[in-house]
Protein backbone atom coordinates (compact mmCIF):
# COMPACT_ATOMS: atom_id res chain seq x y z
CA UNK A 1 0.00 0.00 0.00
CA UNK A 2 2.89 2.62 1.39
CA UNK A 3 4.89 1.52 -1.87
CA UNK A 4 1.96 1.65 -4.36
CA UNK A 5 1.53 5.19 -2.87
CA UNK A 6 5.29 6.09 -2.99
CA UNK A 7 4.79 5.06 -6.77
CA UNK A 8 2.10 7.14 -7.11
CA UNK A 9 3.87 10.08 -6.30
CA UNK A 10 7.14 9.29 -7.74
CA UNK A 11 4.92 9.19 -11.34
CA UNK A 12 3.19 12.74 -10.26
CA UNK A 13 4.71 16.19 -9.85
CA UNK A 14 2.88 18.76 -7.88
CA UNK A 15 1.71 21.70 -10.23
CA UNK A 16 3.52 25.03 -9.59
CA UNK A 17 1.60 28.41 -9.31
CA UNK A 18 0.59 30.20 -12.40
CA UNK A 19 3.38 32.40 -13.26
CA UNK A 20 6.33 30.70 -11.41
CA UNK A 21 9.33 32.25 -11.37
CA UNK A 22 11.79 30.31 -8.81
CA UNK A 23 12.16 30.44 -4.91
CA UNK A 24 13.88 33.67 -3.26
CA UNK A 25 16.61 31.66 -2.22
CA UNK A 26 16.89 30.68 -5.70
CA UNK A 27 17.09 33.82 -6.93
CA UNK A 28 19.36 34.83 -4.43
CA UNK A 29 21.81 32.48 -4.68
CA UNK A 30 21.67 33.73 -8.51
CA UNK A 31 22.45 37.28 -7.41
CA UNK A 32 25.26 36.34 -5.10
CA UNK A 33 26.67 34.46 -8.00
CA UNK A 34 26.14 37.70 -10.26
CA UNK A 35 27.93 40.12 -8.13
CA UNK A 36 30.70 36.99 -7.62
CA UNK A 37 31.27 37.93 -11.06
CA UNK A 38 30.67 41.12 -11.28
CA UNK A 39 33.22 41.51 -8.59
CA UNK A 40 35.83 39.36 -10.59
CA UNK A 41 35.64 41.52 -13.29
CA UNK A 42 35.91 44.87 -10.83
CA UNK A 43 39.27 43.28 -9.11
CA UNK A 44 41.25 42.64 -13.34
CA UNK A 45 39.70 45.93 -14.27
CA UNK A 46 41.40 47.82 -11.03
CA UNK A 47 44.35 45.41 -11.40
CA UNK A 48 44.76 47.00 -15.21
CA UNK A 49 44.36 50.40 -14.03
CA UNK A 50 46.75 50.14 -10.67
CA UNK A 51 49.49 48.73 -13.27
CA UNK A 52 48.65 51.42 -15.86
CA UNK A 53 50.27 54.96 -15.94
CA UNK A 54 46.71 56.64 -15.01
CA UNK A 55 47.17 56.71 -11.39
CA UNK A 56 44.74 59.56 -10.91
CA UNK A 57 41.57 59.89 -8.03
CA UNK A 58 39.55 57.72 -10.62
CA UNK A 59 41.88 54.23 -9.66
CA UNK A 60 40.99 54.56 -5.92
CA UNK A 61 37.33 55.08 -6.85
CA UNK A 62 37.72 51.77 -8.67
CA UNK A 63 39.55 50.20 -5.97
CA UNK A 64 37.01 50.97 -3.10
CA UNK A 65 34.33 49.52 -5.23
CA UNK A 66 36.12 46.53 -6.17
CA UNK A 67 37.57 46.09 -3.02
CA UNK A 68 35.40 47.81 -0.84
CA UNK A 69 31.92 48.00 -1.67
CA UNK A 70 31.02 45.33 -4.03
CA UNK A 71 32.92 42.69 -1.68
CA UNK A 72 30.73 43.55 1.01
CA UNK A 73 27.59 42.85 -1.09
CA UNK A 74 29.19 39.92 -1.54
CA UNK A 75 29.76 39.14 1.49
CA UNK A 76 26.16 39.94 2.84
CA UNK A 77 24.58 38.00 0.44
CA UNK A 78 27.19 34.87 1.17
CA UNK A 79 26.30 34.92 4.48
CA UNK A 80 22.81 35.42 4.38
CA UNK A 81 22.46 32.38 2.13
CA UNK A 82 24.63 30.50 3.97
CA UNK A 83 22.88 30.51 7.09
CA UNK A 84 19.46 29.84 5.29
CA UNK A 85 21.18 26.81 3.63
CA UNK A 86 22.92 25.46 6.79
CA UNK A 87 19.62 24.81 8.48
CA UNK A 88 18.54 22.45 5.41
CA UNK A 89 18.21 18.70 5.13
CA UNK A 90 20.90 17.80 2.79
CA UNK A 91 23.03 19.98 4.50
CA UNK A 92 22.80 18.09 7.98
CA UNK A 93 23.07 14.94 5.17
CA UNK A 94 26.41 16.21 4.37
CA UNK A 95 28.33 14.84 7.21
CA UNK A 96 28.31 11.02 7.37
CA UNK A 97 27.40 10.43 10.74
CA UNK A 98 24.21 11.77 9.72
CA UNK A 99 22.98 9.35 6.91
CA UNK A 100 21.44 7.07 8.83
CA UNK A 101 19.24 9.53 10.47
CA UNK A 102 18.49 10.87 6.81
CA UNK A 103 17.82 7.92 4.97
CA UNK A 104 14.74 6.63 8.05
CA UNK A 105 13.69 10.40 7.73
CA UNK A 106 13.34 9.73 3.74
CA UNK A 107 12.04 6.48 4.39
CA UNK A 108 7.89 5.94 3.60
CA UNK A 109 7.96 2.43 4.97
CA UNK A 110 9.43 4.11 8.76
CA UNK A 111 7.29 4.51 11.30
CA UNK A 112 9.63 6.74 13.25
CA UNK A 113 8.83 9.87 14.90
CA UNK A 114 10.94 11.82 12.40
CA UNK A 115 9.82 9.87 9.18
CA UNK A 116 6.40 10.58 10.31
CA UNK A 117 6.61 14.03 10.37
CA UNK A 118 8.81 14.04 7.14
CA UNK A 119 6.51 11.97 5.39
CA UNK A 120 3.57 13.52 5.67
CA UNK A 121 5.31 17.42 5.78
CA UNK A 122 4.01 17.67 8.94
CA UNK A 123 7.34 20.06 9.15
CA UNK A 124 7.38 21.59 5.08
CA UNK A 125 11.04 22.51 4.84
CA UNK A 126 14.44 22.26 7.22
CA UNK A 127 13.06 19.06 9.00
CA UNK A 128 16.03 18.30 10.76
CA UNK A 129 17.07 22.22 11.65
CA UNK A 130 12.81 22.85 12.83
CA UNK A 131 13.47 19.77 15.71
CA UNK A 132 16.55 20.64 16.81
CA UNK A 133 16.58 23.82 17.18
CA UNK A 134 14.81 26.23 20.13
CA UNK A 135 12.22 28.71 18.96
CA UNK A 136 12.92 32.53 18.79
CA UNK A 137 16.13 34.49 18.27
CA UNK A 138 18.33 32.62 21.14
CA UNK A 139 17.28 29.23 20.11
CA UNK A 140 19.00 30.59 16.42
CA UNK A 141 22.10 31.76 17.95
CA UNK A 142 22.27 28.48 20.09
CA UNK A 143 21.81 26.37 17.11
CA UNK A 144 24.49 27.82 14.55
CA UNK A 145 27.17 27.89 17.81
CA UNK A 146 25.84 24.18 18.63
CA UNK A 147 26.21 23.66 14.74
CA UNK A 148 29.89 24.85 14.63
CA UNK A 149 31.00 22.70 17.39
CA UNK A 150 29.22 19.45 15.09
CA UNK A 151 31.76 20.84 12.19
CA UNK A 152 34.32 21.10 14.39
CA UNK A 153 34.00 17.70 15.74
CA UNK A 154 33.22 16.05 12.74
CA UNK A 155 36.52 17.49 10.80
CA UNK A 156 39.04 16.35 13.53
CA UNK A 157 37.22 13.49 14.09
CA UNK A 158 36.73 14.04 17.55
CA UNK A 159 33.11 12.42 18.09
CA UNK A 160 32.52 8.45 18.77
CA UNK A 161 29.59 6.33 17.37
CA UNK A 162 27.10 6.00 17.86
CA UNK A 163 26.31 9.81 18.57
CA UNK A 164 23.92 10.90 21.29
CA UNK A 165 21.83 14.28 21.48
CA UNK A 166 23.64 16.44 23.36
CA UNK A 167 21.17 17.04 25.87
CA UNK A 168 17.63 15.15 27.01
CA UNK A 169 15.20 16.60 24.23
CA UNK A 170 12.92 19.54 25.60
CA UNK A 171 8.83 18.90 25.53
CA UNK A 172 9.16 23.07 24.30
CA UNK A 173 10.09 22.03 20.92
CA UNK A 174 7.08 19.46 20.63
CA UNK A 175 5.03 22.00 21.80
CA UNK A 176 6.17 25.14 20.04
CA UNK A 177 3.42 23.29 17.26
CA UNK A 178 1.35 20.90 18.62
CA UNK A 179 0.97 23.35 21.89
CA UNK A 180 -1.97 25.32 20.26
CA UNK A 181 -3.22 22.54 18.29
CA UNK A 182 -7.14 22.05 19.32
CA UNK A 183 -6.66 18.45 17.85
CA UNK A 184 -3.71 18.20 21.10
CA UNK A 185 -4.99 19.97 23.45
CA UNK A 186 -8.70 18.32 23.08
CA UNK A 187 -7.13 14.93 22.96
CA UNK A 188 -9.24 12.70 25.23
CA UNK A 189 -5.25 10.77 25.56
CA UNK A 190 -3.69 13.99 26.64
CA UNK A 191 -6.14 15.79 28.46
CA UNK A 192 -5.42 14.45 31.74
CA UNK A 193 -1.28 14.74 30.88
CA UNK A 194 -1.40 18.09 29.80
CA UNK A 195 0.08 20.01 33.13
CA UNK A 196 2.94 17.19 32.77
CA UNK A 197 3.18 18.00 29.17
CA UNK A 198 3.69 21.69 29.32
CA UNK A 199 5.69 21.49 32.75
CA UNK A 200 8.16 18.56 31.06
CA UNK A 201 7.47 16.14 33.98
CA UNK A 202 6.50 14.03 31.61
CA UNK A 203 8.48 13.70 27.87
CA UNK A 204 6.89 13.49 24.98
CA UNK A 205 8.72 10.79 23.63
CA UNK A 206 7.89 8.82 26.24
CA UNK A 207 5.05 7.74 24.47
CA UNK A 208 6.36 8.83 21.19
CA UNK A 209 9.74 7.34 20.69
CA UNK A 210 11.30 6.04 18.81
CA UNK A 211 12.26 9.79 17.04
CA UNK A 212 15.11 7.91 14.75
CA UNK A 213 16.03 4.54 14.28
CA UNK A 214 18.57 2.76 16.49
CA UNK A 215 22.06 3.13 15.93
CA UNK A 216 25.19 0.28 15.49
CA UNK A 217 26.64 -0.28 18.22
CA UNK A 218 30.14 0.75 16.49
CA UNK A 219 32.75 2.66 18.24
CA UNK A 220 35.07 3.39 15.20
CA UNK A 221 34.90 6.78 13.31
CA UNK B 1 42.99 42.72 -4.48
CA UNK B 2 44.17 38.96 -4.27
CA UNK B 3 42.94 38.81 -0.41
CA UNK B 4 39.47 40.33 -2.06
CA UNK B 5 40.19 37.38 -5.14
CA UNK B 6 40.20 34.41 -2.08
CA UNK B 7 37.20 35.62 -0.45
CA UNK B 8 35.47 35.83 -3.69
CA UNK B 9 36.22 32.24 -4.45
CA UNK B 10 35.10 31.05 -1.07
CA UNK B 11 32.06 33.01 -1.41
CA UNK B 12 31.19 31.17 -5.06
CA UNK B 13 31.51 27.81 -3.32
CA UNK B 14 29.55 28.07 -0.59
CA UNK B 15 26.94 30.27 -3.19
CA UNK B 16 27.37 27.12 -5.62
CA UNK B 17 27.78 23.88 -3.32
CA UNK B 18 26.43 24.95 0.00
CA UNK B 19 28.10 22.88 3.21
CA UNK B 20 28.86 23.21 6.53
CA UNK B 21 32.22 22.78 5.93
CA UNK B 22 32.38 25.24 3.32
CA UNK B 23 30.12 27.99 5.54
CA UNK B 24 32.41 27.82 8.20
CA UNK B 25 35.73 28.21 6.51
CA UNK B 26 34.28 31.30 4.51
CA UNK B 27 32.89 32.60 8.12
CA UNK B 28 36.21 32.22 9.78
CA UNK B 29 38.71 32.93 7.21
CA UNK B 30 36.96 34.68 3.94
CA UNK B 31 35.82 37.05 6.30
CA UNK B 32 38.34 38.58 7.91
CA UNK B 33 40.69 38.24 4.62
CA UNK B 34 38.23 40.70 3.29
CA UNK B 35 38.34 42.63 6.29
CA UNK B 36 42.54 42.86 6.37
CA UNK B 37 41.98 43.94 2.48
CA UNK B 38 39.68 46.62 3.30
CA UNK B 39 42.11 47.95 6.63
CA UNK B 40 45.20 47.49 4.06
CA UNK B 41 43.20 49.84 1.16
CA UNK B 42 42.14 52.66 3.63
CA UNK B 43 45.68 52.74 5.17
CA UNK B 44 47.06 52.70 1.72
CA UNK B 45 44.30 55.51 0.73
CA UNK B 46 44.87 57.70 3.85
CA UNK B 47 48.88 57.42 2.88
CA UNK B 48 48.13 58.63 -0.62
CA UNK B 49 46.27 61.71 0.71
CA UNK B 50 48.72 62.50 3.12
CA UNK B 51 51.53 62.48 0.50
CA UNK B 52 49.50 64.81 -1.18
CA UNK B 53 49.35 66.76 1.80
CA UNK B 54 45.05 66.44 1.30
CA UNK B 55 44.38 65.15 4.73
Amino acid sequence: MILAAGAAAGELSVPLPHGWIGTTSQWMTGFGIGLVVLNLILLLFAWYRVRGADQGPSVWGWLLVAVGLVPLMVGFVTFTHGLESSATVSSCSSCHTMTPFVRDLKDVKSDTLAATHFKNRYIRENQCYSCHSDYGLGGTIQAKLAGLGHVWRYTTGRYTLPIKIAAPYPNSRCLGCHGESQRFLNSPTKKDMLPDLMSGKTSCLDCHAPAHPEQKKETRR
Amino acid sequence: MILVLVFNLMALVVLIHENPIAFTLFMFAGQPLFVLALVLLVGALAAELRARRIF
